[in-house]
């Protein structure tokens, strides 16, 4: 009788990445394709911003994505802190890095579209900074997994800063409701709907699916390499540990 | 497009993105190909057989 496939299971995953990962590339390539085309050839330029709007269809679905990774951050942190899934910590870890990126250009390119509209390149207004917050955040996190020796405890501390650090979010999405902001308020996640034209609003959504499966192939290709990385762990302490009783490293029983 | 002041701007960021993106792509894949190579030599050495995943 065939089982259900076990996702917890690393060899699982593996094989779920193996027939994934090309389906995923390809749709974000598609997407990317189409994004860019309604982006810079097909959407009109704005009757006040001119051709600079064209940077929001970068700079959003950067941002979306800044916060999607944390919120997936912030799930996996549960996961290794309540339920101990085996595949937890390797999820967060192989999110951040992409994370961080994905902040980083939400900043430059807001950065870039600030100067012209404008008048500065950077403003310490409670949008722009609570982002920033989320970077350092981000190389925080990254930064933790490096110092860390012990993988176990790494994941544990990692997910407490990660849930601690979870409260930026909220305060980023809502910034500008909270505070006078020289950041607009929101156009797109909104009650009442998008108040962005049509002809921009459909660019954007290219974009922002683009982006989000641009994340999913390259988490699931890092979350791989994780698991390739512990094999090499377990299998250099099984080396050693073979070597220091002087016996062949392939008579050696795995190290737990 | 080029008409526009600030196409400098749009371009920049436009080619920022390209930087960022094709740096994460490489990044990963190039961890996979480092990843991959160690683990088969480790495999070798202690005789035990290895699933690197996807090519």
């Amino acid at each position: 009788m065939r089982t259900m496939p076990n996702y917890a299971n690393p060899a699982d995953f593996l094989r779920l990445v193996r027939a994934a990962a090309p389906v995923t590339a390809t749709i974000t390539a598609i997407l990317f394709g189409i994004g860019l085309y309604l982006a810079l050839l097909d959407s009109p330029p704005d009757y006040q911003q001119g051709e600079t709007v064209r940077i929001m269809y970068l700079h959003v679905p950067s941002a979306w994505m800044a916060m999607f990774v944390y919120v997936v951050m912030s799930s996996a942190a549960l996961g290794t802190l309540v339920w101990r899934h085996p595949l937890a910590d390797a999820t967060q870890k192989a999110a951040a890095p992409l994370g961080a990126a994905f902040t980083f250009l939400c900043l430059v390119t807001g950065s870039l579209w600030g100067k012209p509209e404008w008048g500065t390149w950077w403003v310490w207004d409670a949008r722009l900074t609570s982002v920033f917050v989320l970077f350092l955040i981000y190389l925080g996190i990254i930064a933790l997994w490096q110092v860390i020796e012990d993988p176990g405890k790494a994941a544990r501390l990692v997910a407490v800063f990660t849930l601690v650090g979870a409260v930026n979010i909220p305060i980023i999405k809502f910034s500008v409701d909270w505070w006078n902001t020289l950041h607009q308020s929101a156009s797109v996640f909104r009650m009442g709907g998008p108040t962005i034209a049509m002809s921009m609003l459909w660019p954007l959504i290219f974009m922002t699916f683009a982006f989000t499966f641009l994340f999913l192939t390259l988490h699931m290709l890092a979350i791989r390499n994780e698991i390739l990385r512990r094999r090499i762990r377990r299998l250099s302490m099984l080396a050693a540990s073979a070597s220091e009783a002087g016996i062949p490293a392939i008579f050696a029983e795995p190290a737990q | 497009m080029t008409a526009d002041p600030h196409s400098g701007f749009v371009v920049a960021a436009y080619l920022v993105a390209l930087a960022v993106i094709a740096g994460m792509i490489v990044a990963t894949l190039a961890d996979y190909a480092s990843l991959k190579k160690r683990l088969e030599r480790l495999a070798a050495r202690t005789g035990r057989g290895f699933d690197a995943g996807p090519k």
